[in-house]
Parts: C-alpha cells; sequence; structure tokens
C-alpha cells in the first residue's frame, strides 16, 4: 500500500476517535495529535490498537514510543518503516 | 472582555512575539538571567543559573555543561546526605557511580547483541540486577553502617542506594537501546537525565533522551520562547509557594503565637487524633479536602521548579502538574497530577502488559494494563522507594505502611480503569456543553474521590488505622 492510502486509512480512523467539535481539516499532518486537542491521551491506546490490526505492526517486539505516534506524519512514518 | 484579554496577555506572556524579540538581545537576554536568579533565589536551583547560561552561550556543549556541571553538583548533595565524609570513599563512589551508568550504556548499545531473552525483557534483566544485589547487602552483618573497618562494605551499599535511585532512568537508557537511537548520542548524553541533580525523587521529570531530545530549542528565537516558558513555571512556583504560606496561616499553623483562622488537621495528624478528640465533621471533612489540595500544590511547586529550570537549559517539556484541581474525571486528574511519575508508570508497566496480553479482547486489554502500571507498578516503585530507606538506615519497612498502600493502588487502579472505560464509552458522540453547576459537582466528585483516597497513603499509614478514620467519617465505628 502506498503512503496515499495509508493516509486516507489513518484520517479516516483518527475522524471515529477525534473530539467531535474538531474537524480533522483543522490540523496539520505535522500538528501535535494530543497538543492540538484533536484526540486525548488515551486516544493513544486506540491508535495502537489500529496500527496493530490494521497494519500488523507489532509493538511487543520494539516497545511504544509516544514521540513516533506524535503526528499523523510521524504515524505515517512508523508505517513505513514496519512495511519495509 | 477587556479585563480578560489583559489576565491571558499577563498569563501567556512567553508568548509574546515582542517578548521572544527583546529577550535575544543583550539587554533582554541580561535581564531574563536577573529575573531568573531572583527567582530562584531562596531555592537550591540557584545554583544552575551560571550552567543556564553557559548551555545558551555554547549550545553545541549543553550536554557536557549540564552533565559535567551538573552531575558533579548532584554527587556532592547526595552523598553529603549519606554523611559520607571520607575524601577517598567520596571518589570512589562518584567513580563507580558513573561507571555503573556507563556498563548500562554500553549493554544498550550493544542491545541487538544482547541474548534474546535480556533483548525481550531489559527491563526484568535489570531489576533482576538490583535485587541480586539488595540480596547481597542483606547478608551483610547488621552492624556494617556502624562498623569503620567496613568501608567496602558500606560503600557497596552507598552505590545500592544510587543505583535504585537512577533505576528508572537506566530503563529508559535500555528503552533507548531497544529503539536503536542510542547510537545518534555519547554517553554524556544520556548524562543528562541519569544524573537527576533536577529531580528528588526516583522519577525522572523528561523521561528518557528519545523524549527530551524531541522537546529540544535548536532555533535562537525557540530557545527565548521555551525560556520564557521556563520562567513563567517559576514565577508559578514562587505564587503557589505564597499560596502554601496562605494556607499554613490560615488554617495549619501549629505556632504558639500565632493560632490559625480556623484550625485544619492534615491528614496523618487527623488519623492519629482518637476519637473522643475528634473534632466535628465539617472541620474533618474541610482538612481532607484543604489537604489534598495543600499537597498538590505543594507537588506543583517542585515540579514547576524542575521543568522550569529545564525549559531555561532548552528543553521545551511537558508541565510535571497542570491544573490537576479543575479535572472533571478522575483519568483526567491521574494524567494532570503528576505526569511524570504516571508516564514511569505507562511505559514500563502499562505499555508492556498492553502490548503483550488479551490483543483480542479490548476492555480486559486495559484492565490488565491499568491494573499493572497502577496497581502492581505504582506498588512497586514505592516498595523500592523504601528498600532505598532500608538501606540507608536500616530499619525495616513495616508491612502495616505496606498494606495500605497496597489497598490505594488497589483503589486507585480499578477508579482508573472505570474512568477509561467512561471516557471511552463517550468518545465521538457530540460534545455537550455542561452547565457551571454541573462542571463544578464533577469537579467536585474528582476532589473528594482523591481527598479519600489519600486516607490510605501518607507518612504514618497504617492500614486498620486508616481504615477505621475512613468509616468513622460516615458515622461508622469499627
Amino acid at each position: 500500500m502506498d503512503t496515499q492510502s495509508n493516509r486516507e486509512q489513518l484520517i479516516r480512523f483518527l475522524a471515529t476517535i477525534k473530539r467531535p467539535d474538531l474537524p480533522m481539516e483543522s490540523i496539520t499532518d505535522d500538528d501535535g495529535l494530543i497538543k492540538s486537542g484533536l484526540i486525548d491521551s488515551l486516544a493513544m491506546l486506540e491508535i495502537i490498537a489500529f496500527l496493530e490490526s490494521r497494519f500488523a505492526i507489532d509493538f511487543s517486539e520494539t516497545g511504544v514510543d509516544p514521540v513516533e505516534l506524535e503526528s499523523i506524519h510521524k504515524i505515517l512514518d512508523l508505517i513505513d518503516r514496519h512495511s519495509k | 472582555m477587556i479585563l480578560k484579554d489583559y489576565y491571558h496577555k499577563i498569563t501567556q506572556f512567553h508568548e509574546s512575539t515582542r517578548l521572544h524579540e527583546f529577550s535575544v538581545s543583550p539587554a533582554g537576554n541580561f535581564s531574563l538571567w536577573i529575573i531568573v536568579s531572583l527567582v530562584l533565589y531562596a531555592t537550591e536551583y540557584l545554583f544552575l543559573v551560571p550552567l543556564m547560561i553557559l548551555t545558551q552561550r555554547f549550545p553545541s556543549h549543553r550536554a557536557w555543561i549540564m552533565a559535567v556541571g551538573g552531575g558533579g553538583l548532584f554527587l556532592f548533595k547526595k552523598l553529603n546526605q549519606l554523611n559520607v565524609v571520607d575524601p577517598f570513599w567520596f571518589m570512589v563512589d562518584g567513580v563507580l557511580i558513573v561507571g555503573l551508568l556507563y556498563s548500562f550504556f554500553y549493554i544498550a548499545k550493544g542491545f541487538a547483541k544482547l541474548p534474546r531473552m535480556v533483548r525481550n525483557h531489559p527491563q526484568f534483566f535489570l531489576h533482576g540486577l538490583l535485587w541480586l544485589w539488595i540480596l547481597i547487602v542483606l547478608l551483610f552483618p547488621a552492624n556494617f553502617r556502624r562498623d569503620p573497618s567496613w568501608e567496602l562494605a558500606a560503600n557497596l551499599t552507598v552505590c545500592l542506594v544510587f543505583f535504585a535511585f537512577l533505576i528508572w532512568r537506566i530503563g529508559f537508557l535500555l528503552y533507548s537501546g531497544k529503539r536503536g537511537t542510542i547510537k545518534q548520542n555519547g554517553f554524556v548524553d544520556h548524562l543528562i537525565y541519569c544524573l537527576p541533580y533536577l529531580g528528588a525523587s526516583q522519577v525522572p521529570y523528561g523521561k528518557g533522551l528519545d523524549y527530551f531530545y524531541s522537546k529540544r530549542a535548536t532555533e535562537r528565537l525557540d530557545l527565548a520562547k521555551v525560556q520564557l516558558s521556563g520562567l513563567k513555571l517559576l514565577v508559578l512556583a514562587s505564587l503557589w509557594e505564597v499560596a502554601l504560606d496562605l494556607l499554613d496561616w490560615a488554617f495549619f499553623s501549629t505556632a504558639v503565637d500565632a493560632q490559625p483562622l480556623f484550625r485544619l488537621h492534615h491528614i496523618n495528624e487527623l488519623i492519629l487524633i482518637s476519637t473522643s478528640q475528634m473534632p466535628g465533621a465539617i472541620t474533618v471533612w474541610t482538612s481532607l479536602i484543604v489537604d489534598m489540595v495543600y499537597e498538590t500544590t505543594q507537588l506543583a511547586i517542585t515540579g514547576h521548579l524542575i521543568i522550569g529550570c529545564l525549559r531555561l537549559f532548552g528543553f521545551n517539556l511537558f508541565r510535571n502538574t497542570y491544573k490537576p484541581l479543575l479535572s472533571k474525571t478522575l483519568i483526567d486528574f491521574w494524567n494532570r497530577y503528576y505526569f511524570y511519575f504516571k508516564e514511569l508508570l505507562v511505559d514500563f508497566f502499562f505499555f508492556p502488559v498492553y502490548l503483550s496480553f488479551f490483543k483480542h479482547h479490548p476492555k480486559w486489554r486495559i484492565f490488565a494494563a491499568t491494573m499493572a502500571s497502577a496497581f502492581l507498578g505504582n506498588f512497586y516503585y514505592h516498595l523500592l522507594q523504601n528498600f532505598d530507606q532500608l538501606i540507608i538506615t536500616g530499619k525495616m519497612p513495616s508491612f502495616v505502611k505496606f498494606s495500605s498502600y497496597l489497598f490505594y493502588c488497589f483503589v486507585l487502579g480499578i477508579a482508573i480503569f472505570v474512568s477509561i472505560l467512561r471516557e471511552q464509552s463517550q468518545r465521538g458522540k457530540p460534545a455537550v456543553t455542561c452547565s457551571t453547576l454541573v462542571t463544578a459537582r464533577k469537579i467536585a466528585g474528582v476532589w473528594i474521590f482523591f481527598a479519600l483516597l489519600r486516607i490510605w497513603d501518607h507518612t504514618d499509614s497504617a492500614f486498620m488505622l486508616d481504615t477505621r478514620f475512613f468509616f468513622s467519617l460516615f458515622g461508622i465505628q469499627l
């Protein structure tokens, strides 16, 4: 899958867990997801579960580095690294 | 509206672009350090100001300045606390501690070559080593702390105290090894957080180097902004100091010639008051709430001073305490009250369990991870902290105290789990604007929960005594 397709899937998923009063368009790919208020820190758990199930990323090998999940851009980088 | 604007301008002064620009000018920079020195004047952090100025002047040597300067001061302060006066052993201890850290840095650097078992469970390996060392020290004769001929044993014990103190920081070092990021930096960079001259407890403020460096200001204007936000925290810490003095004056003063306006009691005093002398219900309940606010303010002061200083060094770290008393849910309070302790529990207990168990059962997965962190991890952290005391003083902490804290952690774990589920069930639903009254009710609920929970977490905790007091609040005498 290419980055564009991954991005679309990720955005669709984030739209299901984000704060309802903030539109997805309110942030850029480099904005912090939690810092911008789009999601809360608990939603991080759901992002992890999403990445495990959709992209077969096994975090138990590497552990979770919250910095890698900070923004859409960083999550896409993580997906790219794992798909190589 | 105008008042609101002024309030915003004053409280958010660190966001002002004009102030950033002024701060990088020679006059602005000079003023910044003068104000920082004045704010830190009465604190133990004043000695850090020259190091902060040096790091700003020579940013490429930031790690060296912080590690060598700060590390030396940390060792000096800590060893002084332990009454080690012999210069020879002072040097030996210093070398042993830095050697210990370097050994773990070396291990982490060669992480890929470690045995599979260690690679899979680096934290088990680390804590296994600590407990092995603790067992060895416990085998020493009981009087070795007072016997001058047992210098080696005494100093091995001092190093063990440091090992226990530094263990969570070393844990972050091993995580860097596991992620492969350790190769990007040298040993000295890791000393920034490994030598915790800015933290009085085992909790690493700022976590590991990966986190530290992800928050590093690189441009001069960015640095000015981060430094001003650091100054803001220092000013806030000073204001909270004044608030604490006011609380002392109004409620807790014990001086003979300065009776408080309205006598309240700290939680550890309340527990020890006999039933016949127990003050009225209003005093007792007010004491519980005010004491919770008092303790939260104390924690905010410590955290603001430490994070404020780290920001002045150029690291834009999250606050340790961020308006916890305005939290509307338990999980929110837990996130905002003591951020870096919560992060420690998340990194070392929550995520390892969350990633390894019940992957196809979301609720069980969260339950197991929450209990592993807020309950077991929290308890284990405090157990280690008390072993630190055992080794220094030779006094075995009583099981009674531990049982009280065990109960505290258990209730906390369950409460956080329930709070997480409630939060998750609200996700995706349209936001509901709460009335002021509903918001106040939610905040009051959080205050009451944590004020009551603290009954099992204070300096003189004893499970039966604490539990008896809890029931007496509702008129039930056990």
